[in-house]
Formats: structure tokens, C-alpha cells, sequence
């Protein structure tokens, strides 16, 4: 296996290989696997270090930098402002991720067939690759001894409430539930592409230089040959070492922010007008109910159940604990009222409405080389959230907790049923909710048209010959579910679409 | 369609460098809070002594006053973590912290309240500086608030003396955990016992 990280670097280094993948998360991951195994030789860049399950641990001041995009110091601006996270380490988001392991509803994938024109992309013609991803990282259902407490409450509540909830599948082996999903997993339990898929490509060759943040492309005669990165020194954290990568395939895996900053820097998607638009986040809001009774949240899997019974409405709600260092870091108090909410820490239950967009957003790149990524939630989300916030701390009420804590900057703390009724005359102003995100997708969206679209259905850009796209940025619309699995499984397709050129040629 | 790479199963050239690194791919995780994977975490973010002392002002009017936890050492110790957060952030986005420490710390005067700096003034009169920011309509004075409160508390109550007085006490549990699964692993009659939830 062999990683190489910034002393490794000369000042000014030239590596060559078959195939250059930025990014190492799931789509990445996915990609590069599948290239190593069939015979290429695959180098991955990764902005990230390496971090091994052997290193995980519970504190989040440690853990956050090490794992996490800018230290999780980023955010979409609009009408709410929504923060939003991302992985930065080998594995990518995969390792900070809850684990879950859903397809698309079929309804999203028949609707990617209709707008893309090729059944491909729909249920019937991406089951295989699915089938493919869900046997490689192990997704399958929790054992019982790995559930928790505020599991049991959240699937107790929506049998009281009489919702449809369904048991989530993990990719996960021999979970015992160490609730440590979002700042790496101790166990190696959850099957990231830390654990599966870049070992493989390990073992077949396959070459991770960590530390590079990849600046540009190499571009000659109109095709892409390469990449340009920077290698950061750890300790001053200053772009200081110039590598560079060329190769006769750039697969760019970044995620649906960095994915579309990076080909912007080039004026590529020019056919379409498509890249950075299209940009979609499935904002969630967080309630967090106190019960009279001990929970101990942070004992037990994250997130077995969701609770369905509205999704038909775009509305998803499940539980997802986490350490007080994270929980704290979206407290509505702080001094003494801080200190008083999170003293009832051990009776917690965090849990959470996610909403399926019925807007987008947009990607840009600013003069700085910040991207500026912009988002305005709709009227009808607004009113999905109030929904869903209200039935979801009535659930809490009906199974005895003794206070919610809401998401609205002027209404933090319902101490009963009736403080909800006000939900609804207090909450006029989109820009009172307190919103946060992880799943970025679609700004790069995959298509049978270049004026529609940035990629072809290979996965490569219409505007560029020989550059891939492979990650959540290739999602023709939202898809209402966790994406990992479909970025895997779309990932895997643009990996075997390009052997197959590769035979052809 | 454009020219694709074919693949070649020759070896990598001899160019690529031997990683100096030591990877501890086996190593037992004993879960320190800064554990030896051969990382290195980055120097804190530089800050002048006098900026310190503002700081670490600001922190405690933020932090939760006694009875719980707190001193001098681990204002340095939160100090210490938010510099380091810093650090890993977009520099834009390090040096805007930095630019709203200064910025909340001038709040009371910029908004009329008192002639003292938030960080000289009385725990009362602070939380009423800050509680009169955190809910004001003007987004982006109420986004820099957030995000001062967020990372300090976020450090705050990731101290071992915090985790305790919390009876959070993930170390045993994790370790714990740990050796159950290495005992499912190694026993796949035990793993096909714990029934599967929901079949």
C-alpha cells in the first residue's frame, strides 16, 4: 500500500499513471477500485491525511479538523443560511457519514430515465450496479445488541403516533453500536470506502498521495491529461510543494461543491450553462427532546429507524446522536442556559427532519477561490419544515419528554404541546429556521444532451475529452434518501463505461 | 467518443518516493485524544499575546460560569482548540474568526450598550450583549455570533473534565465496543446469534 503525504513531495514533482482520481469518497473510491481491479493503474489525490480506523476517537476537537472540509466552517448562503459538511481524509465523507445504505425511491429513478432519455439511469438498468455496491459494503440490517435507547424511543414514538417507519440498512459488518459514525468509526464496522474499497485498489497497485489540495487540470489539445495540485504542509497549513499528475484519464470526485469549483476555474460546462446550477442540499432541522428518564443516546447505533410515514410529502424524520462537542457546536444558548440544557446530556434524544428540495441552488467561484454555493429555500419546504418539526416534537410530548428544543432563532424551547400551536403564527420568516445539511448534490448533472447537461450518460464531460465526473454532482434532481449508495453505484458505471471506451479505442 | 486509456500492468515507475511516514495500520487504538497515526496537527492559529488575553475574555463570557467546569486552564485549553480550528479553516474564513472575535469584542460599544468591551463587562451584562445579537434579524451580525459560540462551546464541552461532569465517558465504552465486535468477528456462530433487527 502506498500513501504518500506532504515530506514525501519534492518541491516540484511529476508523477504519471493510467488513470488520476481526485477524491477518495465514495465516488472516488468506488471509481478507483473498479479501474484497479480491472488492470489500471490508479492514482488517487486526496486533499485530506490518512487516517486509520486505529486512530478514531470520540473528540471532536481532534477529530473534526482531521476529518472534516475547512474544520466544518462552511456554509450556504441564502434564505435560511444552511451550514454544511463534508469529508476531507481518505474516505472522504464515507467516513463521517450516519452509514446509511438506501437506493433511490423508484419514483426518482423513473424521473431520471424520463429526463435523461435512457433507461440506463433507471430502475431497472442501475439495479445490477446497485445490487453490486450493496454486496461490496456489506449493507444489510442492525443486530439487536447494537441498538440504543433513543432508537427504541423514536421507533416506540412513531408506533404511538400510529407512522409507517422502516428499519434502515447500514453498510456496516458486525455493528455493535459505538455511535461514533460522525467522527470515524473505532470498530471498522462501517464499511466506508476507508475499509472496502481503497483497500482493494490498494492491493491492486493503486497509489494515494494525501495532503494535495488539486488546483487545476492539466488540458492539451482540448483533452485532459492531468491535474496540478498543491501539497499542504501540516504543521503552517500553506500550500508550499507543486505536484503534479498526468495521466490519460482525470476522474474528479470532490463532491457536488469542489467538484464544479474546480472545472469553473477552466470555463468548462459552457455547452449547457449547466455547471454549478442545479444544486440541491436536502436541508434538515435538528429537535432535540429531554427526557425524564436516562437515555444515553451516545450508547447504541445511529439512526436504525426512519420514519416514512411522510415521505410521500418530502418529509423524512430519524434520531442521529452525536458527542457534546458536536451537539454543542448548534446550541441555541450558551453561558449558564448552555450549561443547564447540556447537563441533561445523558437524557437526550437528538433527532431530525430532512426535506426533499423543491428548489436549487448554485455553485460558484469566487474571485478569492472560495466557492460561493447559494441556496434559497422554497415556501413549500418552509411549510414541510414547520410541518415536520410540529409532528415530530408532539411525538417527543407524546412519550413524555419533559422539553424540545426547537429550530427557530425566535422560538427555542417548547416546554408542551401548546407552546407548538405558535409554531404556526410565529413562524411567517424563512430566515428564523436553523438549518444544517450533508448531502450536496447535483451540479454537474449527467445527461443525454449537452444542452441540458455538463456530463454525457459516461460520465465524461461534453466539453472535455478524457475528464470524468464521479460523485453526488452527477444527480440529475434530489433523491430524497441518503446518497452514498447512489454515488457508488453511478461511480462504478463511469469506471466501466471508461474501460469499455478503453477496449474500443 | 474521445480516446480512453488502455490498461498497463507494468509496475510503477521506480520514481515514486518511499513514504517516510510509519502507518499504524495495526496499532490498537487506545483512543488518546491526540493519537499517534503520524499525523501533525497544525501550529494555532498566531495570535499576538494582547489578541490572547481578549480571547480568552470572550471565551469565558461565552463559556458556562461555576459550578461548572472551569479555570484559567482550560480557558487556555479552548483557546488552544479554537486557534487550531482556525487553522484548518478556508484562510478567508480563519481570518473572518478572527476579524469577529475582535468585532463581538466591540459589540457593546458598537451597538450602544455600554463604553466597555464585551469581554471587561459583567456576566450579566455580556449575556444580554450577546442574547440581543443572536437574535437580531440582521443575518450576517447574527451568523457571527453563532459561529464564535458554536466553535468555543463545541471546544468547551469537549474537555475530559466537561465529558465527565456529563457522565459521558466514551473511552470505556469505545474500547469496550471494541473488543465485543473483535469477538463477533472471530466467532461467526456469536455474529449469527445476535438476530438480525428487522428480519
Amino acid at each position: 500500500m502506498t500513501i504518500l503525504a506532504h515530506e514525501d513531495y519534492e518541491a516540484d514533482q511529476t508523477f504519471e499513471t493510467d488513470v488520476v482520481i481526485v477524491g477518495t469518497g465514495a465516488g472516488g473510491g468506488a471509481a478507483g477500485a473498479t479501474l484497479a481491479e480491472a488492470g489500471y493503474r490508479v492514482m488517487f489525490i486526496e486533499e485530506g491525511g490518512y487516517h486509520p480506523t486505529s486512530s478514531f476517537s470520540a473528540y471532536t476537537t481532534e477529530s473534526v479538523p482531521r476529518l472534516y472540509r475547512d474544520a466544518s466552517a462552511t456554509m450556504i448562503v441564502g434564505r435560511a443560511p444552511i451550514p454544511y459538511v463534508e469529508g476531507r481524509c481518505v474516505g472522504g465523507s464515507t467516513v463521517i457519514n450516519g452509514g446509511m445504505a438506501y437506493r433511490p425511491p423508484e419514483r426518482v429513478l423513473a424521473d431520471w430515465e424520463r429526463i435523461t432519455g435512457s433507461a440506463e439511469l433507471g430502475v431497472e438498468g442501475l439495479d445490477a450496479a446497485f445490487s453490486e455496491v450493496e454486496r461490496r459494503i456489506s449493507a444489510n440490517f442492525q443486530s439487536e445488541l447494537s441498538i440504543g435507547e433513543d432508537s427504541r424511543i423514536m421507533e416506540a414514538g412513531a408506533k404511538k403516533m400510529g407512522w409507517h417507519y422502516t428499519t434502515n440498512r447500514r453498510n456496516q459488518s458486525a455493528c455493535v453500536g459505538a455511535n461514533n459514525c460522525s467522527l470515524g468509526c473505532p470498530t471498522g464496522a462501517k464499511q466506508s470506502t476507508l475499509v472496502t474499497y481503497l483497500p482493494r485498489a490498494f492491493e491492486r497497485g493503486a497509489v494515494c498521495l494525501t495532503e494535495v489540495r488539486v488546483e487545476k487540470l492539466l488540458i492539451e489539445g482540448g483533452r485532459a491529461v492531468g491535474v496540478v495540485g498543491r501539497a499542504i504542509n501540516p504543521r503552517t497549513r500553506r500550500a508550499d510543494r507543486t505536484v503534479r499528475v498526468r495521466a490519460r484519464a482525470v476522474i474528479i470526485a470532490c463532491g457536488a461543491v469542489q467538484t464544479p469549483l474546480l472545472l469553473a476555474r477552466h470555463g468548462l460546462g459552457k455547452p449547457s450553462g449547466q455547471l454549478g446550477k442545479n444544486f440541491l442540499c436536502h436541508p434538515n432541522a435538528k429537535v432535540l427532546a429531554v427526557y425524564p428518564q436516562k437515555v444515553d443516546g451516545w450508547k447504541g447505533v445511529s439512526q436504525n429507524t426512519q420514519i416514512r410515514e411522510f415521505h410521500e410529502d418530502g418529509i423524512l424524520m430519524a434520531e442521529n446522536f452525536v458527542a457534546p462537542g458536536v451537539l454543542a457546536a448548534y446550541l441555541p444558548f450558551h453561558g449558564e442556559r448552555a450549561w443547564e440544557l447540556m447537563s441533561r446530556y445523558e437524557n437526550m434524544v437528538l433527532s431530525g427532519v430532512l426535506v426533499e428540495d423543491s428548489s436549487s441552488g448554485s455553485v460558484s467561484r469566487t474571485l478569492l477561490g472560495m466557492p460561493l454555493v447559494r441556496y434559497e429555500l422554497t415556501a413549500l419546504d418552509h411549510q414541510r419544515f414547520k410541518r415536520g418539526v410540529k409532528l415530530l416534537a408532539q411525538m417527543h410530548f407524546e412519550l413524555g419528554a419533559e422539553r424540545v428544543i426547537l429550530p427557530f432563532t425566535n422560538q427555542h424551547e417548547a416546554l408542551g404541546p401548546d407552546d407548538l400551536e405558535r409554531i404556526d403564527t410565529l413562524q411567517t420568516d424563512v430566515n428564523t429556521l436553523e438549518l444544517f445539511t450533508v448531502h450536496l448534490m447535483g451540479t454537474a448533472r449527467m445527461g443525454a444532451r449537452r444542452e441540458g447537461s455538463v456530463v454525457n450518460l459516461n460520465g465524461e464531460l461534453w466539453d472535455l475529452p478524457g475528464c470524468y465526473v464521479a460523485d453526488a454532482s452527477l444527480f440529475p434532481t434530489a433523491i430524497g434518501v441518503n446518497p452514498q449508495v447512489t454515488i457508488m453505484a453511478l461511480a462504478t458505471r463511469v469506471a466501466e463505461r471508461l474501460q469499455l471506451h478503453a477496449k474500443a479505442a | 467518443m474521445s480516446q480512453s486509456p488502455r490498461p498497463r500492468r507494468e509496475a510503477l515507475p521506480d520514481a515514486l518516493p518511499t513514504p517516510k511516514r510509519q502507518l499504524p495500520m495495526q496499532r490498537t487504538n487506545d483512543f488518546a485524544r491526540h493519537p499517534k497515526d503520524g499525523w501533525t496537527y497544525a501550529d494555532p492559529y498566531p495570535m499576538s499575546d494582547r489578541y490572547r488575553a481578549r480571547l480568552h475574555a470572550i471565551i469565558e463570557r461565552l463559556c458556562p460560569p461555576p459550578p461548572a467546569p472551569m479555570s484559567g486552564d482550560l480557558l487556555t485549553q479552548i483557546e488552544l482548540h479554537v486557534r487550531g480550528f482556525m487553522m484548518y479553516m478556508h484562510p478567508l474564513a480563519g481570518r473572518g474568526l478572527w476579524l469577529a472575535f475582535i468585532l463581538l469584542d466591540w459589540a457593546p460599544r458598537l451597538l450602544f450598550m455600554s463604553w466597555r468591551r464585551l469581554g471587561d463587562l459583567d456576566r450579566q451584562a455580556a449575556d444580554r450583549v450577546i442574547s440581543r445579537i443572536t437574535s437580531t434579524r440582521w443575518m450576517p451580525l447574527r451568523l457571527l455570533v453563532v459561529g464564535i459560540r458554536g466553535s468555543v462551546l463545541s471546544a468547551y464541552f469537549d474537555l475530559s473534565e466537561v465529558h465527565e461532569r456529563l457522565n459521558y465517558r466514551p473511552v470505556p465504552f469505545l474500547k469496550e465496543r471494541v473488543a465485543l465486535r473483535e469477538r463477533l468477528v472471530a466467532s461467526p456462530a456469536l455474529l449469527g446469534a445476535t438476530a438480525l433487527a428487522a428480519e
